[in-house]
This record gives structure tokens, C-alpha cells and sequence, in this order.
């Protein structure tokens, strides 16, 4: 029995003029699931967040959502099929009105939508407010009178009110500090398995990402170069640049620092052939000419690399 | 690599238990004057740093660990009223006037931020900074502050270096703006160096090469390091020692490999339990209840007593700093190893 | 750096032609015949009419603009219809004295304003920032032209410390210059320094907070060079800007100084032109006035560039 698709991308790419920010990127999310996005700068991570939700327009590529391809969609439909598609920043400062009181904010999803008398919608804020485990006086305060992952919750509350069925979270714990944000992690993992909400995950921090993520896609400089189940990619990376992203990571000790040498390239002059080669410990020829086809290692895992090359398994 | 342009200190063979103490810090407190009197930032704060050796300053925001480094530094806001003992390569600095202290920043003391983007004069050339400092520090003319710079970007790892002298900060990556700052840093060949945060703000990858090169400068000219960090799993990897910090107190200090393997202090085993580790398969993290209570809100007694599940009766009455198995700790209910 | 230059170079052109354009329409549109007016209630129409096709007054505007496009170009701009004598010649008479006015009002303004904002930043909420403050807004709300009789009736007529009137150029030796130059270029710049006191005043506080300011502190960098070289200049740019713009404005309030001071300017002659109608005169005042204020642009753009690096690669 297999869970049907909630979202599946296909050959998604965005240039912005001379920068190719995303490059190809296809994945799938199946109902329920979450797909983390890891990556370090210039990877193009959250532009394709922004993608998926079509807040930027792409260049090429199709994104199916509940089965429907989202470019195809007029105006209005585009809108009605927002109701299932809510996003989380990384700012909570930034990301909620400071004008707006915490009722407002988690009204105003449904009245755009259409959804529920005004009584309705006041009890799903309450309930809403309750779920993220905040006091129900906060509806009447405003922002600035709550710390940033107060703020987060109050934000997961708002994406939440139209009862989507899939949530985009771009970074949401990165400006928190380690306390509140395991707080807010167990809170999403919480919600998740209530609403059986499908999630994309984005971060550059690979213990979170470990923690939240079912799958998981490595993206660097605007593409997915390894891709694959949690354990698979954490326990067996097949790529040398998630090898290199694993062994950078704190907390392995300093003996076993395997340092990738110079900078990431700027996406104005992508390599040729595989854009990692300039930073590769194991680059040869190949890798300059021709670039590498996403090949399956089994189980699910896959990865773009000349090396894998006869490595292939059954 | 090109001779040393930095003057090298005593026997760099020495092992660090030998080696002399660089920053002594006693009872250091901090309060700030405003209108209604003085505010307590930070009460009671000792540790020390030897020669070669890197001390953590741990805690979360608002602990009050960026402004012990600053009241080191003579940098601390101008309403800081400070309290204890600094000592400095054998000098007692804290009777100085911040004005005074701050003068000893570049040849004793350097410093590197966490934004290397706002960190360095967006307008001026990175050269232009450098032998500014080398000129008033050393006393170097022209001439051969620009050598010695170009010599000191070479040794952090940027290639062109006399390019790189005339450009500006916007011009480069994250990672080598981390590298410019750490050679502003150690320029005039400072004994201490306070590193505030310097790779939260960078990649993971380039935190690493980063990370690398804090610590093969530390090893070459045993520099004494006082590193401020949130991250714990940096701490394990690359300080000897480490000062766990919570709402203006030193809450446990010991060699930070017992620290992060066997914390005694609920606030330190706290901080590791809810950092999502590689391998535990935990399905759900063990948060901290509640939140830090701001300055001026602070309980009477243990101030994570609020917050602790250990807490009784008897954490209404601020504990002292002791030994309990390997580190020091401020706790009625230390926790037994691990 | 030159690229940069030359674009701003060009733009030049658009702003010496749009008031050029504008103030040809205006002339001739608005009721007054200058012919008439020139020969007083007593000439005949015939004496009329012949002055008019004399100074080519009848040809139909499309012509006269084309016949003046053409004087532009070849730098002949006519003669003036009241003084009988080529525009070009008469203007260089006046022009320098309104340029010295202005120049001069602009340094005492910048020299003012940079000294007294510095004071009350480095000052702040202590007595001599609030009375900087308190005077700089009354600074503000002063007009000119009182200010300037003010002037003239403490130093000049009561103090006797200078002339009341008159001009003396620089060739008559520095001292005879400034004593008449002073108090007018005082009078004009006075509201500006108001301006400028506030702009780096405020400019100032915000460079102070930011981290290159602690950072070269922690150089152990001596304060007078952290804020007079390090923080003076990002926090002079605002202040610079300000500066242009008072230069536009010091131009035009240069009529009333030079009326109030007896001073043979541009602005003066200006006034009396228009109101004599006498068109080659006035337009080309405005033609010098607006190349005069195109220059002083320009060479605040060459400070912009000289202070701020990455301005010159846009």
C-alpha cells in the first residue's frame, strides 16, 4: 500500500538572469512525511522553497500539488489551493505583523480563505493557541511583548489555521537558542503526527535536519547532488560533498576533520561538468567534461558522482 | 611558511599544565548604572586562561558572556560598573580605567567578531586597517606594516594577499573575512585573544577550515584563547576548558570534556539533552521548560531554580560555586556523572 | 571609477535642459512684451513693431526655439534686450559673485554643522548635546532674510565690526573679501548648518553602535582616530548629501542675501530681468545658475565615490 503524493517536483529550475539559482531540482513527498532541503549558502535551498509555494515564479520544471500542476492553475485557483500550502520563516520577528494582535494574526488566515462564521474562527485561533501551548490571554497581545520562540509558536499556529496539508518551514529554528529550540521541535514533530501535516524542511544544520526529516536531499549550488532516506544519507553518504558536510560538523572531535578546501563558488560561474569538482578531495578528469546523472545506490538513495560508476547496487 | 613575523614567547614545547597564566579573572562582577541604580549583569565570575590553552565561555543569549569578554577589554558600555580582579600576564588591569584597558587591546589583546561583514570598515581597505594597527601598535612605518600584512593574510590562508590589501570587505566570502579578522587579530602579537561567536555566523564548511585555523594559530604562537560560544559540541572540539554561564552566573567549570560527557549542573546537562545529537534515535528532544529569566527578573537563590526539576525548598538560597566529582558547580542537587 | 564619472557626467545634460525648456516656454507664454515695455507708454506701434522684428520677437515659437537651440549650441546666447550687450559678457560680471556667496555659505554651513553634530554625538543627553539640539531647531525655523537684517544690525550697524553693504571681490585682498562676504554668506547658511548640525548628530550615534567601531577600538586604535577617520567617514555620507541638496537651495536663496547686502549677483539680476522681460538675459541666468548647481552635483557624486569604494562600481 503506498501513501499517495502530496507534492512531487520535477525538473525545477530558476535563473535570475545571469544567476542559475536552481538547477533541476526533482523530489517527491509523500502524505505525511518530511523532506528536508540541507545546504550551506548559494545552494538554493530556500529559493526553492519559495518555488514550491510558487511565490517565484520558475523558470522551468513542473511541481504537482495534491495532483495538480500548480503553473497550470489560474489566478484564483492558485489562491484556493494556498489554503493547503502555509510556510514558516526563520525571523520570528520578522515574519509576524507587528501591527496585528496574535488574534488578528490567526484570524486573518481564515478570513482570506473564506473558512468559518467569525465565532468559528475565534475558537480555532483559542484552539490553535492551545496546541503550540501558549496561555489563551496571549490573543490579545501583540508581537514585541514575546520572545522569539514565542513568537515561532505563535507562527506555527498562524500556518496551522487553514489546516494545510503541507507546511514549508524555511529555517525556522536557526534564530533560536538551543533550549527553545528543541522546545519548538518536538512542538512540530508533535503537530505533525496529530494532523498528519506533510512537511519540506529547510536548514543548514544537519542535527536538526537528522532529528525532523524522513528524507533527505543535499543541495549545493543550486542542485540536489545526494538524495535519500535519513539513515541511508547519515549513515552511508555516497556523495563526497555530504561526506564533507557530515565530517565538518562539531562534535565529531578533531581528529577526524576532513576539511574541504577553498570557498563555494559563486553562482554567477557555475563548474562545468560537476559543480562540486573545485572543491572535490577525489576529482579527476571526468568530472570537469561531464556531468554527473543522478544514479540510484539502492534503497532509495541516490547521488550525482562519477565515482559511483560501477557501484551501482541490484 | 615564511619566518615568523610575530616575536615567539617562551618554550612552546612546554605542556600547557606548566605553561603561565595569561587572564586571571576573580570575582568578576558587572552591573549596569541607569536611573533607578545599578542593574546586575553578571555576578561573581572567575576562571583563568594559561598560555596555549582555550577556555569556552558557554551559555545562551543573555547570559552575559559577550559582556564579560567586553569589560575584559575596556569595551564594556560606558554606565558598566565593574567589580573584581582582572589580571593580565601578571598585571592587575581591572583598576585601570576602561579607557586604560582598551589601550592594551592589539599588542596584549586581540579580538574576533561573529559578522566579519559588519565586523570590518566597510569603506576603508582592508589594507588600510591592517597597518593602521600595525603602525600604532608596533610602531612600523608604512612601508613595513604593508609587508607584515600581506605576510599575516598569507599565513591565515587568503592567496593574493597584496590584492586582497587594497580591496574591501564587501568583496569577500564569509569565510575569508573570518580569515581577515583573525589576522587583524593576532598582528601585534597579543598573548590573549577573545574570539566572540567567530563561525556561528559561517557555513558549516568554512566553519570547519575556520575552526582549523584558530587552532593551528593557537598552537604556533600559544596564544591563550577565550572563546564565547552557544554551541557545546564546538566547545568538546576544540577548548580544554569550559564556563557554563546562565542568567549572569558561572553555573559549572571544569575541562570541558567532563562538561559535555558528565555535566553536573542541570543547566549544562540540560543544554546537551536538548541539542539533537547523530545517533541517540530519540524521537523527541528534552527541552528546557520555561525560558531565561531577563536581567533585573532574577529569582533570589539558584536563578534556574524556576526551571529545574531537581529544585526544592532549600534552592531559594543561591548555592556557591564547588566541586562536586570533576567540575565545579552551583547546585544543592548536583547531578552524579553521567 | 571614470565609467562611474562619465555617467554622471552625462546626466548633466538633462538637468541644465529641463529648466532651460521650461523657463523658454514660460517666458513666452506669460503676458508683458518686452519691445513695449523697453520703449516706454510714448512708442508708436510701428516703433513696436520694428523693435519686435528687430529682436526677432514676431517669428512663431517654433522658430525662435530652434534660432535659440542653435545659440545654445554655438555658445551665442544673445544679446541681453535691456543692456544691448551680449549675454555672455554680462553674466560672468554677476555669476561669480553668487558663486563665491554660495561656496562660501556651503563651507561655513559644512564647517558649522560637521563641528556642532560631532559635539553633541560624542555628548549625548549631557547639557551640550540639548543646547546644540534646542539650537539647532531654532536654527531651522529661521528665515534668511530676518536673520540677515539681524546680523546687520548687531555686527555692521551697531558693532561696526562690518560694512553693511557692498561687495569687495577676492582680488581686493583677503581681508577687504571676507569682510563683506561673512555676514551674507553667514545669513544663508545658517539654516542649513541647522540641517546638517542635526543630519551628523544623528549620523554619527548610529556609526558609533556599529561593530567596526568596536572592532577598532579593540585594535587599540586611539579614540580621535576612531571617530575622526574611522567613523567620520561613513557618518560624513549622509551629511554630504545634505550638502547638495543645500547647495540647490542656497542658490536660489541667494536673491534675497544679495538684495539685503547690496551685492552685484546672479540672483539679483535675475529678478530684474524677469521682470523686464528681457529673455536672453534670463534664460541665460538660468543656464548658468542650473550648470553651476549641475557642477557642484557632480563633485559631490566625486565625493561620494572617494568616500565609499563600492559606489564607484555601479
Amino acid at each position: 500500500m503506498s501513501t499517495p503524493t502530496v507534492l512531487s517536483v520535477t525538473g525545477l529550475s530558476k535563473s535570475f538572469r545571469t544567476v542559475k539559482a536552481v538547477r533541476d531540482v526533482s523530489f517527491t513527498i509523500p502524505k505525511g512525511k518530511t523532506f528536508g532541503l540541507v545546504g550551506e549558502s548559494g545552494s538554493g535551498k530556500s529559493t526553492t522553497a519559495r518555488l514550491v509555494l510558487r511565490l517565484v515564479e520558475p523558470s522551468s520544471g513542473t511541481i504537482r500539488f495534491r495532483g495538480r500542476d500548480l503553473a497550470g492553475l489560474s489566478v484564483r485557483d492558485l489562491r484556493a489551493e494556498r489554503r493547503h500550502m502555509q510556510m514558516i520563516f526563520q525571523d520570528p520577528f520578522g515574519s509576524l505583523n507587528p501591527r496585528m494582535s496574535v488574534r488578528d494574526t490567526l484570524v486573518e488566515p481564515q478570513l482570506v480563505h473564506g473558512i468559518g462564521t467569525p465565532a468559528e474562527q475565534l475558537r480555532t485561533a483559542e484552539r490553535l493557541l492551545g496546541e503550540v501551548s501558549m496561555p489563551r490571554a496571549a490573543l490579545d497581545r501583540y508581537p514585541h511583548e514575546f520572545s522569539g520562540g514565542q513568537r515561532q509558536r505563535i507562527a506555527i499556529a498562524r500556518a496551522l489555521a487553514t489546516n494545510p496539508e503541507m507546511i514549508v518551514a524555511d529555517e525556522p529554528v536557526s534564530a533560536l537558542d538551543v533550549s527553545v529550540q528543541a522546545q519548538v521541535l518536538n512542538l512540530m514533530r508533535d503537530l505533525q503526527d496529530r494532523h498528519g501535516t506533510t512537511m519540506l524542511f529547510i536548514s543548514h544544520d544537519l542535527r536538526v535536519v537528522q532529528f525532523m526529516c524522513d528524507e533527505i536531499g543535499v543541495m549545493y549550488l543550486g542542485e540536489i547532488v545526494e538524495q535519500g532516506p535519513r539513515d541511508r544519507i547519515y549513515g552511508a553518504p555516497a556523495h563526497p560533498y555530504t561526506q564533507a558536510l557530515l565530517a565538518s560538523a562539531p562534535g565529531k572531535g578533531s581528529g577526524q576533520r576532513a576539511r574541504l578546501k577553498g570557498e563555494i563558488p559563486s553562482a554567477h560561474a557555475v563548474p562545468s561538468g560537476c559543480a562540486f569538482r573545485t572543491r572535490c578531495p577525489h576529482a579527476f578528469e571526468r568530472c570537469t567534461t561531464d556531468k554527473p546523472a543522478m544514479r540510484e545506490i539502492g534503497g532509495g538513495q541516490k547521488a550525482a558522482c562519477h565515482l559511483l560508476d560501477g557501484a551501482v547496487a541490484a | 611558511m615564511t619566518a615568523h613575523p610575530t616575536p615567539l614567547p617562551a618554550d612552546r614545547a612546554a605542556p600547557v599544565s606548566q605553561a603561565r597564566t595569561v587572564l586571571e579573572v576573580e570575582n568578576l562582577s558587572l552591573s549596569l548604572r541607569n536611573a533607578d541604580g545599578l542593574l546586575p549583569i553578571v555576578t561573581d565570575v572567575s576562571f583563568s586562561i594559561r598560555q596555549g590553552e582555550a577556555v569556552a565561555l558557554v551559555g545562551e543569549s543573555g547570559c552575559g558572556k559577550s559582556i564579560t569578554a567586553s569589560a575584559i577589554m575596556g569595551i564594556a558600555p560606558e554606565n558598566a560598573v565593574i567589580d573584581g580582579t582582572i589580571t593580565l600576564n601578571g598585571k592587575v588591569i581591572s583598576g585601570l580605567s576602561a579607557h586604560e584597558r582598551r589601550r592594551l587591546c592589539g599588542r596584549h589583546m586581540g579580538f574576533i567578531f561573529q559578522e566579519p561583514m559588519t565586523a570590518l570598515h566597510p569603506t576603508l581597505s582592508i589594507g588600510r586597517q591592517m597597518t593602521d594597527t600595525l603602525r600604532h601598535n608596533l610602531g612600523l612605518g608604512h612601508a613595513e606594516a604593508t609587508n607584515r600584512a600581506a605576510e599575516l593574510l598569507d599565513r591565515v590562508g587568503i592567496p593574493r594577499a597584496r590584492d586582497i590589501l587594497k580591496g574591501y570587505v564587501h568583496e569577500l566570502s564569509g569565510g575569508m573575512r573570518q580569515r581577515v579578522m583573525i589576522a587583524l587579530a593576532i598582528s601585534c602579537g597579543p598573548s590573549l585573544i577573545i574570539a566572540d561567536e567567530p563561525t556561528t555566523a559561517l557555513d558549516v564548511t568554512i566553519q570547519a577550515q575556520v575552526l582549523d585555523l584558530l587552532e593551528d594559530m593557537r598552537r604556533e604562537l600559544n596564544l591563550a584563547m577565550l572563546f564565547i560560544t552557544h554551541d557545546l559540541e564546538v566547545v568538546g572540539d576544540f577548548c580544554e576548558k569550559a564556563v557554563v554561564m546562565y542568567a549572569g552566573d558561572v553555573v559549572e567549570r571544569g575541562r570541558s570534556a567532563d562538561i559535555v560527557g558528565a555535566p553536573t549542573h542541570p543547566y549544562a546537562r540540560g543544554l546537551i539533552d536538548a541539542v539533537p545529537a547523530h545517533d541517540d534515535g530519540r524521537t523527541r528532544l528534552t527541552p528546557i521548560l520555561g525560558t531565561v529569566p531577563p536581567v533585573g527578573q532574577w529569582p533570589e537563590g539558584c536563578r534556574f531554580a524556576p526551571r529545574c526539576l531537581r529544585a526544592d525548598s532549600k534552592c531559594q538560597t543561591r548555592p556557591a560555586l564547588e566541586r562536586h566529582g570533576q567540575t565545579d558547580a552551583r547546585c544543592w542537587h548536583p547531578l552524579e556523572g553521567n | 571609477m571614470l565609467r562611474y564619472l562619465g555617467k554622471r557626467f552625462l546626466l548633466i545634460l538633462p538637468t541644465i535642459f529641463v529648466p532651460l525648456i521650461l523657463v523658454f516656454l514660460l517666458l513666452r507664454l506669460s503676458p508683458g512684451d518686452p519691445a513695449g515695455m523697453m520703449l516706454g507708454d510714448q512708442a508708436t506701434v510701428e516703433q513696436i513693431a520694428a523693435l519686435r522684428n528687430q529682436l526677432g520677437l514676431d517669428q512663431p515659437i517654433w522658430v525662435q526655439f530652434l534660432l535659440w537651440l542653435k545659440g545654445i549650441v554655438t555658445l551665442n546666447l544673445g544679446d541681453s534686450i535691456f543692456f544691448r550687450e551680449p549675454v555672455m559678457q554680462i553674466i560672468p560680471r554677476y555669476a561669480g559673485v553668487t558663486i563665491m556667496l554660495t561656496l562660501v555659505a556651503l563651507l561655513l554651513a559644512v564647517a558649522i554643522g560637521v563641528t556642532m553634530g560631532l559635539l553633541s554625538a560624542m555628548n549625548r543627553n549631557k547639557p551640550i548635546d540639548r543646547g546644540v539640539v534646542t539650537t539647532a531647531v531654532l536654527g531651522i525655523s529661521l528665515p534668511e532674510f530676518w536673520f540677515a537684517l539681524l546680523l546687520i544690525f548687531i555686527f555692521a550697524v551697531t558693532l561696526r565690526w562690518f560694512p553693511v553693504a557692498g561687495y569687495n571681490p577676492p582680488s581686493a585682498g583677503v581681508v577687504a573679501f571676507a569682510s563683506t562676504i561673512f555676514l551674507p554668506a553667514l545669513a544663508l547658511g545658517v539654516r542649513q548648518s541647522a540641517l546638517m548640525t542635526r543630519m551628523m548628530r544623528s549620523s554619527m550615534l548610529d556609526v558609533l553602535n556599529e561593530p567596526y567601531i568596536t572592532t577598532a577600538r579593540a585594535q587599540g586604535l586611539p579614540e580621535s582616530k576612531v571617530i575622526g577617520q574611522y567613523a567620520m567617514r561613513t557618518a560624513a555620507m549622509p551629511v554630504v548629501t545634505v550638502a547638495g541638496l543645500s547647495a540647490g537651495y542656497m542658490l536660489g536663496g541667494a536673491v534675497a542675501i544679495e538684495i539685503i547686502f547690496a551685492l552685484p549677483g546672479l540672483g539679483r539680476m535675475l529678478v530684474e530681468a524677469v521682470g523686464r522681460r528681457d529673455y536672453p538675459l534670463v534664460e541665460g541666468g538660468v543656464l548658468t545658475i542650473s550648470l553651476v548647481l549641475a557642477v557642484l552635483n557632480l563633485a559631490i557624486d566625486l565625493i561620494y565615490a572617494i568616500l565609499d569604494p563600492r559606489i564607484r562600481y555601479q
